[in-house]
């Protein structure tokens, strides 16, 4: 691991030496965040355009007078039920693949057995299985237990496709952390549940906490089951939603649809900048390993 | 721990059923249903079902049109992947020399890979527009275009519209990835080779590359399995065409489960992907290992 | 992190608060209709308008509408199909219905509306929507597809806009007049805007063409066939115009619907919902009227002089699956046979709101000039060369091929090889 600190290990010659590029490096990052992030920028700068302004060229940045036109579609009744939707099937997939995901990540961190590691390969290989193959199979598995069009069915899709990540990412913060104290709590007679509660959930929290940001945003994320798994308002997530009502009309209403973008990738984002430590620890942990 | 666990069978069974069960009726239970959906007919469109061998498999693979799809689908995937690794390292370097702000970038960069595909889509949608788009706007202030350009009409340009697309979307991941495996080269090492007159340049060669190679070849794996997952941006910004040339495996297969209702074709391309992922994907994992053991 | 989780608890306490049927009134009966009306600006305050008057008149009735974009419209009908959970009421159209009745979707519907009321309609249309012997669904938007005309750009280029051609070649020469036309409105102008995106409906809008040049899709046994002389004219045709830049390639419905609102092509085939669309999407610049900006005519003649139109009728169906029958019949009833309703519908739409021919003839439709020209050709317009199944599949297996053909290549070859997929498709049983 190498330190922190924002000087390299150089010696003191270099460092003056390299010092004449530091304000040109700056300029070339600021350069670089600015063209991955100017389609960005012209999300939201499209979505609060009046429809004729959409269409002004030269094209504006700042409009010139801004409108919340879009907005009032993205903020409808309807559009807010979607989100509801979206809320509600992340959570719970949260929950699931998190909870399930951190029990085996425990188990296969702590008992060491033959094929050990020939599970953590088939979790892995399963991401890599076509969802469209999974698909078909899951639609008449739920069409026979009766969940189809339901949000249990999107909270299972779901879960296929995030808890063999969160078994890889846990299982690495397991691994990294002491056993000394569960074993000792075990010989003093602590129960399996007491261990858990007392000594590794504290332990684990952020480990965790990244999982099911990871769970969440992939879920938040995922259009495909959305699309074909739900076939009422009642449950229909913001992604899907999207898919099928403002690639329609809105086509040519770039500042409606646009806003509804943006009603779409902001709390994803809210989530990111809330719990960015997590995040990035959460998508790197496993793969750097891998 | 072996022991102390094995003294509590129960909590064992309790750690592992969840899981299992979960990934065993929703993973493994579909596909190998999928394995015998292929040798079969079956479609909810019609009431009998009947077992025929590989005809599925024969049908695709006599069938020019699902080549195409293959050839498009590994162009778009492998450029996307080759340009992001690069780019992403690129920016990794970057920002792994800049003395302050370099969470800040980092953070602001990242905020690419948590951006909703569909949401992409529609903004792809909107920015490649032929007539209003900002890219051709752009392009006509620049004098290098005359008039209206098509991004989604011609083959070879949609294709470059969805990889943009994909390239845009990974980016960030890469550099993530990048800066951790830049986490791992030991300043001493860097430091001795300065020390022995080696240049940036060589320094990146020598030292940089090999250290970080696959941490990033691992990393490019990961992203190329996904992106053969990805169906929204070909869905939504050019329906896979023109000519099939944006259409993808996944979109592919798609379209035969849930549009045509052809569970049996399907299944047999999901079953052909999933070989071939697991044939790509061990050479080029036996490739790395001979090079970097 | 305690206080994420226990977030997390309460967002699951409220998603299972906000579950519905909980709250559902016992006495209350509910009709689910799926369709793509709300989707589309020109049909949305007529349809919300028609609910509404419904649920007025029978105080008992909750509708819920179930909006979902049209080209995704015959998926999330089959999907609630299979997953058992079908609307009352879906509104379709014709090229969809042969898979949804192989899933035994629809509901006949004799017996649930009178034979006298169901004579109405016309008995083209009917037959286009007759399954298996049964009628299966009632024209609620009927769509003959008409050539639809810019008259400014006609007398621009040179043309007598009250003498819209007659011919295919004098249609192809007015094309090619209007598209020398100079540029306007940010773009080159187009002689005729045509589908020719990857979707299924380019090769479904592929067939009035084939027709105008005296040719079929389908052989003297019905065999689908793609590879007879007039289908590579059209395809040819298809071509140079693409080719002398008078048409866009890659052109999507909305792409057409929007250059011809721009005033920036000279036709478009088109049926009656076109006056909504240049109205909503030229903002109220382009009239449509017999001396306005815009007017329509037939369908150019084939070499045998005939004129025959293609349909693309919205189309109103009762699913096997509707609880009530009985309901979802009155409600059809109420939007078709009902004068005072059609009338309203046409009134808030501007656009036919029903098949039904008596009321075609009289009230708000027959006062309207433009209706009537569609109402003329609609007993003769045809929507189905074929009913199959798998007859969605056959045209996306075509669109690539005649993608192909746009883009250079060779005629004969791609249509054989297109016409090979599309039997390929169909033969999957």
């Amino acid at each position: 691991m190498k330190h922190a600190g924002p000087v390299t290990g150089s010696t003191a010659q270099n460092a003056v030496g390299e010092g004449r590029f530091t304000l040109a490096r700056l300029a070339v990052a600021t350069i670089a965040t600015l063209m991955m992030l100017w389609p960005i920028a012209w999300m939201v700068s499209t979505s609060f355009k009046r429809p004729e302004a959409v269409f002004e060229l030269p094209p504006r940045w700042i409009p010139e007078a801004p409108s919340l036109a879009g907005y009032e579609v993205a903020l409808s009744a309807a559009v807010l039920r979607y989100f509801l939707n979206s809320v509600i099937v992340a959570s719970a997939t949260a929950l699931l693949a998190t909870g399930a995901g951190a029990l085996c990540a425990y188990g296969l961190s702590r008992l060491r057995f033959r094929g050990n590691r020939a599970v953590m390969l088939a979790l892995l290989g399963s991401l890599g299985l076509p969802i469209p193959l999974l698909m078909v199979t899951l639609y008449l598995l739920f069409f026979r237990v009766g969940i189809l069009d339901s949000y249990l069915a999107l909270i299972l899709g779901h879960t296929v496709i995030t808890l063999p990540v969160v078994v890889w990412l846990l299982k690495d913060f397991f691994d990294a952390l002491p056993r000394e104290f569960e074993e000792a709590a075990f010989i003093d007679g602590a129960s399996p549940a007491q261990v858990i509660r007392l000594v590794i959930l504290p332990l684990v929290r952020p480990g965790l906490a990244a999982a099911a940001i990871f769970v969440f945003v992939t879920s938040w994320n995922e259009f495909i089951f959305g699309m074909t798994f739900i076939s009422s308002d009642t449950y229909r997530p913001i992604p899907a939603a999207m898919g099928l009502l403002f690639l329609n009309e809105f086509q040519y209403r770039w500042g409606d649809t646009m806003a509804v973008a943006t009603v779409v990738t902001l709390p994803i984002m809210l989530l990111f900048v809330l719990f960015q430590r997590y995040f990035v620890s959460g998508i790197t942990a496993g793969a750097v390993k891998g | 721990m072996n022991g102390v666990l094995t003294r509590h069978p129960l909590f064992v069974v309790a750690l592992f059923a969840p899981a299992a069960i979960l990934v065993g009726v929703l993973t493994f239970y579909p596909f190998i249903n999928g394995v015998l959906l292929s040798f079969t007919n079956y479609s909810p469109l019609y009431k009998d079902t009947s077992f025929i061998g590989f005809d599925n498999y024969a049908y695709l693979l006599e069938d020019p049109a699902f080549w195409d799809v293959v050839k498009n689908t590994l162009i778009m995937i492998v450029s996307s992947v080759v340009i992001a690794t690069v780019l992403g390292f690129a920016l990794a370097l970057l920002l792994d020399r800049i003395p302050v702000g370099r969470r800040t970038f980092r953070a602001l960069i990242f905020q690419g890979w948590i951006v909703p595909w569909v949401t992409v889509a529609v903004l792809w949608g909107w920015i490649f527009n032929a007539d209003y788009g900002i890219i051709n706007w752009t392009l006509r202030n620049l004098g290098l275009i005359d008039g209206i350009l098509g991004w989604t009409t011609d083959p070879v340009r949609a294709q470059i519209v969805i990889v943009s697309g994909f390239v845009w979307r990974i980016i960030p991941f890469m550099m993530v990835m990048a800066l951790a495996g830049l986490q791992g080269v030991p300043d001493e090492l860097l430091d001795s080779a300065r020390v022995d007159g080696a240049g940036p340049l060589q320094r990146l060669r020598h030292i940089i590359l090999p250290l970080c190679a696959n941490v990033m070849l691992v990393a490019a794996l990961l992203q190329a399995v996904r992106l053969f997952q990805e169906i929204t941006l070909p869905w939504v910004v050019t329906q896979g065409g023109p000519i099939n040339a944006t259409t993808t495996l996944s979109l592919y297969t798609y379209k035969a489960a849930f549009q045509q209702w052809d569970f049996g074709l399907a299944s047999t391309v999901g079953i052909l992907w999933t070989i071939a992922l697991v044939v790509i994907a061990s050479v080029y994992l036996k490739f790395l290992l001979r090079r970097h053991d | 992190m305690r206080g994420w989780k226990s977030s997390l608890a309460l967002t699951l306490g409220l998603a299972i608060a906000a579950l519905p049927g909980t709250d559902a009134l016992a006495q209350q009966k509910t009709l689910r209709i799926m369709g793509y009306q709300a989707t589309f600006e020109h049909f949305r305050p007529a349809w919300e308008w028609v609910l509404e008057e419904f649920q007025r008149r029978h105080p008992d009735v909750t509708i819920e509408d179930i909006p979902t974009a049209f080209n995704e419209t015959l998926n999330q009908i089959t999907v609630a199909v299979l997953g058992g959970n079908a609307p009352d009421i879906v509104i379709v159209n014709p090229v969809w219905m042969a898979q949804l009745d192989s899933l035994d979707a629809l509901q006949p519907l004799s017996g649930l509306i009178s034979d006298a009321e169901l004579a109405k309609f016309p008995e083209r249309v009917r037959e286009d929507l007759t399954f298996d012997g049964e009628l299966k669904a009632l024209p609620l938007n009927p769509g003959p597809i008409m050539m639809v005309y810019n008259r400014d750009l006609m007398r621009e280029a040179g043309l007598d806009p009250d003498a819209p051609p007659k011919t295919w070649p004098e249609f192809t020469t007015a094309i090619e007049k209007i598209c020398a036309l100079p540029d306007r409105n940010g773009g080159k102008v187009s002689g005729i805007a045509l589908r020719l995106d990857r979707g299924a409906q380019t090769a479904q809008w592929l067939i009035p063409v084939i027709w105008g040049m005296g040719g079929e899709i389908t052989d003297s046994d019905g065999e689908f066939n793609f590879t007879s002389p007039p289908v590579i004219e059209a395809l040819q045709w298809y071509r140079r115009l693409v080719e002398e830049g008078c048409a866009q390639p890659g052109a999507t419905v909305g792409d057409t619907r929007n250059l011809f609102a721009q005033g920036r092509a000279g036709f478009i085939f088109e049926g009656p919902w076109i006056r909504g669309l240049v109205r909503n999407l030229s903002a109220d610049q382009l009239q449509i009227a017999p001396d306005g900006n815009i007017w329509i005519a037939p369908m150019p003649e084939n070499p045998s002089g005939e004129v025959r139109q293609f349909a693309n009728h919205g189309v109103i169906a009762i699913t096997a699956q509707a609880k009530d029958k009985e309901l979802a019949a009155s409600f059809v009833d109420f939007l078709l046979n009902d004068p005072d309703v059609v009338d309203k519908h046409f009134e808030i739409a501007q656009i036919m709101a029903t098949g039904n021919t008596e009321l075609l003839a009289s009230g708000a439709h027959g006062a309207d000039p433009l209706t009537q020209e569609f109402v003329k050709y609609l007993p003769n317009s045809q929507a189905l060369p074929m009913q199959h199944p798998r007859w969605l599949a056959a045209m996306d297996a075509l669109v690539p091929h005649i993608q192909s053909v746009v883009d250079g290549a060779d005629a004969q070859a791609e249509a054989e090889q297109a016409e090979r997929d599309a039997q390929r498709a169909l033969s999957r049983r």
